[in-house]
């Protein structure tokens, strides 16, 4: 005799319908008010314009965002782990953590379109500098919660841990990691759409593939329709990205807090 | 298999941090270890090196503690030498008491009184500035290395991602290589604390008086030979505190162990105990042990009795008079 978590399905569909009803709204009023200012395509499109474009020719943006998506999602694996390995290691250090947050301070703040022609001369046109642009955008926000969260211990639960006598092993796997879960989704909720901007950013320096390159190309031939399907499919991408974080959470932390508030 | 234990004049004086650098005690003192999210450096197995010889400790002289000089570094001790570890916040002074076997002692006090440090010294979770705990031939940090002690704290501190019966079982998963032969399954000690229907609940679903039967069930989980319990019903209303009181006594008489108990209620400390100490307010001092004479099993009505009364008068005047 359970709790009955995670939520009925027909309950989470019934969630998602004034999300969808209002996107509908912002939908209807957009084609109206094209029909009505008479707003040439060139500038924007009416959303028909654009589904046309894209139901003529799905292969070309689900190809190119398979690609823009593999670079985000391999950017931000690498970028994720890197950080959480340097975040268990500082999280640990006190001496360790002076000497890398610093330098992760300043990854942080350095614009990443600053950064993303260099990767481009250093690691060429291929995959390597879009990966590595999305990995260093994703890195800061896991490498932050990430030490925040292994330190976010309950004293009395560590205490109870050392009485029985754990070892330093023991107390990480079985009380830190699971107290770093609700910093790290906190962390990724962010980090994920950041992924995407540092793949379509890596791909505007390199443009031959992705829809970072379609933009730039779309942009260049003012084929607005083309630009508006890549911006929708980024969107699209952005929020299955979201929603499958938020469900990856919602499996993981069924225990917090928040999950017994009805 | 219960324990006896020997505290022989135990002090701790906590060393009070600089104002401008609170990062340094978070770096330079893992052992006082309570702070959250400071005592990683604080593994299990410290060496208890620091421990010194009774003989020694009382040979030391008083002024070592500067208890007057509370918070501000660079105090002289003997010699003229600068001693500024020494000063600090005294928490502890010279406690001395031992539990004998099966004994139920409380430790009663004030607030902020040392209570807790008392209690984590004896757990090995804190070493003493001075002083020994053995409980049976062994030091603290032995005992606790054999999983000789189960602990209950103030906050039921489960794992709320664990159901309750494996949040009981922790104990018995965690360190391996220990194996307590003879405790009771884990399910059983959730009959014992009335749980046994909310085997698979997870924390955040139960009430706080039952996440404490967790707690408490978790505790014997490894059959402890000594029970620490550190206000476990502090944070309880009046009423569950009331029926709480009882279910530990008929589990005590169920599963007798050697208790420590620390508590700042009086009708606690009376109601349960064979023996109480009374400490005085901060550097906690031991102030008198009061027998308790209450005939055993104690069960509800017992605080409406001529013999309650009058033990909880005594405990209660001492305790005021010291807090005057
Ligand atoms: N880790 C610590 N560092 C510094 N001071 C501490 C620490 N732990 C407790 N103290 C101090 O020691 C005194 C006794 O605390 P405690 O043992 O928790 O009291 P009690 O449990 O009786 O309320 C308090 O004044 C408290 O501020
Ligand atoms: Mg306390």
């Amino acid at each position: 005799m359970r709790a009955a978590w995670p939520r009925p399905a027909a309950q989470r569909v019934a969630a998602l319908l004034p999300t969808a009803v209002s996107l509908l709204v912002v939908g209807v009023v957009w084609e109206a008010w094209i029909a009505v200012a008479g707003t040439p395509v060139y500038l924007v499109p009416a959303p028909s314009v654009v589904a046309v474009r894209m139901s003529v020719d799905p292969g070309y943006f689900l190809g190119q965002g398979a690609i823009t998506l593999a670079e985000a999602l391999g950017g931000f694996l690498l970028g994720t782990g890197v950080a959480l390995s340097a975040a268990t290691a500082m999280a640990h250090s006190l001496v360790l953590e002076r000497a890398l947050l610093p330098l992760a301070v300043l990854v942080k703040v350095t614009p990443i379109v600053a950064v993303a022609p260099l990767f481009v001369i250093w690691f060429g046109f291929g995959v390597m500098p879009k990966v590595l642009i999305a990995a260093l955008i994703t890195f800061f926000p896991a490498l932050v919660n990430g030490v925040t969260g292994l330190r976010a211990v309950n004293p009395g639960a560590l205490d109870f841990l050392r009485s029985v006598s754990a070892s330093r092993r023991e107390v990480f796997f079985r009380l830190r990691v699971p107290s770093a879960m609700p910093y790290l989704f906190a962390a990724f909720r962010v980090s994920i759409p950041l992924s995407v901007i540092g793949a379509v950013v890596g791909e505007w320096f390199s443009a031959d593939r992705g829809l970072g390159a379609v933009i730039i190309v779309a942009h260049a031939n003012l084929d607005t329709p083309t630009l508006f399907g890549a911006i929708f499919t980024l969107a699209v991408m952005g929020i299955g990205l979201s929603l499958a974080v938020s469900a990856l959470e919602r499996r993981i932390l069924f225990w917090h807090e928040s999950t017994f508030i009805v | 298999m219960y324990a006896s234990v020997s505290i022989a004049n135990v002090s701790k004086t906590f060393p009070v941090p600089p104002v401008a650098a609170p990062a340094a005690r978070a770096a330079g003192a893992p052992a006082a270890g309570s702070a959250p999210g400071t005592a990683v450096a604080a593994g299990p197995g410290r060496t208890p090196g620091n421990r010194l010889p009774v003989d020694d400790v009382r040979s030391q002289p008083d002024t070592l503690l500067a208890p007057d000089s509370a918070g501000i570094p660079g105090t002289r001790g003997p010699g003229g030498r600068k001693r500024s570890v020494q000063s600090g916040l005294e928490a502890l002074r010279g406690i001395t008491v031992d539990i004998r076997p099966g004994e139920f002692l409380s430790v009663l006090g004030p607030s902020g009184c040392g209570k807790t440090t008392l209690l984590r010294i004896v757990g090995g979770l804190a070493e003493p500035t001075s002083g020994s705990v053995r409980i049976g031939d062994r030091s603290a940090a032995e005992a606790q290395r054999r999983k000789l002690i189960g602990c209950v704290f103030q906050e039921p501190a489960l794992l709320p991602w664990r159901t309750v019966l494996d949040n009981v079982r922790l104990p018995l998963a965690v360190n391996r290589r220990v194996q307590r032969a003879g405790a009771t399954p884990p399910a059983e000690l959730l009959q014992l604390v009335r749980l046994a229907e909310f085997a698979g609940y997870y924390p955040g679903q139960l009430s706080r008086g039952m996440q404490q039967r967790v707690g408490l069930a978790r505790a014997l989980a490894l059959d402890p030979a000594l029970l620490l319990m550190d206000e476990p019903f502090a944070s309880l209303d009046e009423i569950t505190r009331e029926q709480m009181r009882f279910e530990l006594l008929r589990i005590w008489e169920a599963a007798r162990k050697t208790v420590l108990f620390v508590t700042h209620s009086i009708v606690d400390a009376v109601l349960l105990s064979d023996r109480v100490a009374v400490l005085s307010a901060r550097p906690g001092r031991l102030r008198a042990v009061v027998p308790i004479g209450l005939e055993r099993p104690r069960v509800a009505g017992v605080e409406h009795s001529a013999e309650f009364t009058s033990a909880y008068r005594r405990v209660h005047d001492l305790v005021m008079a010291e807090a005057c």
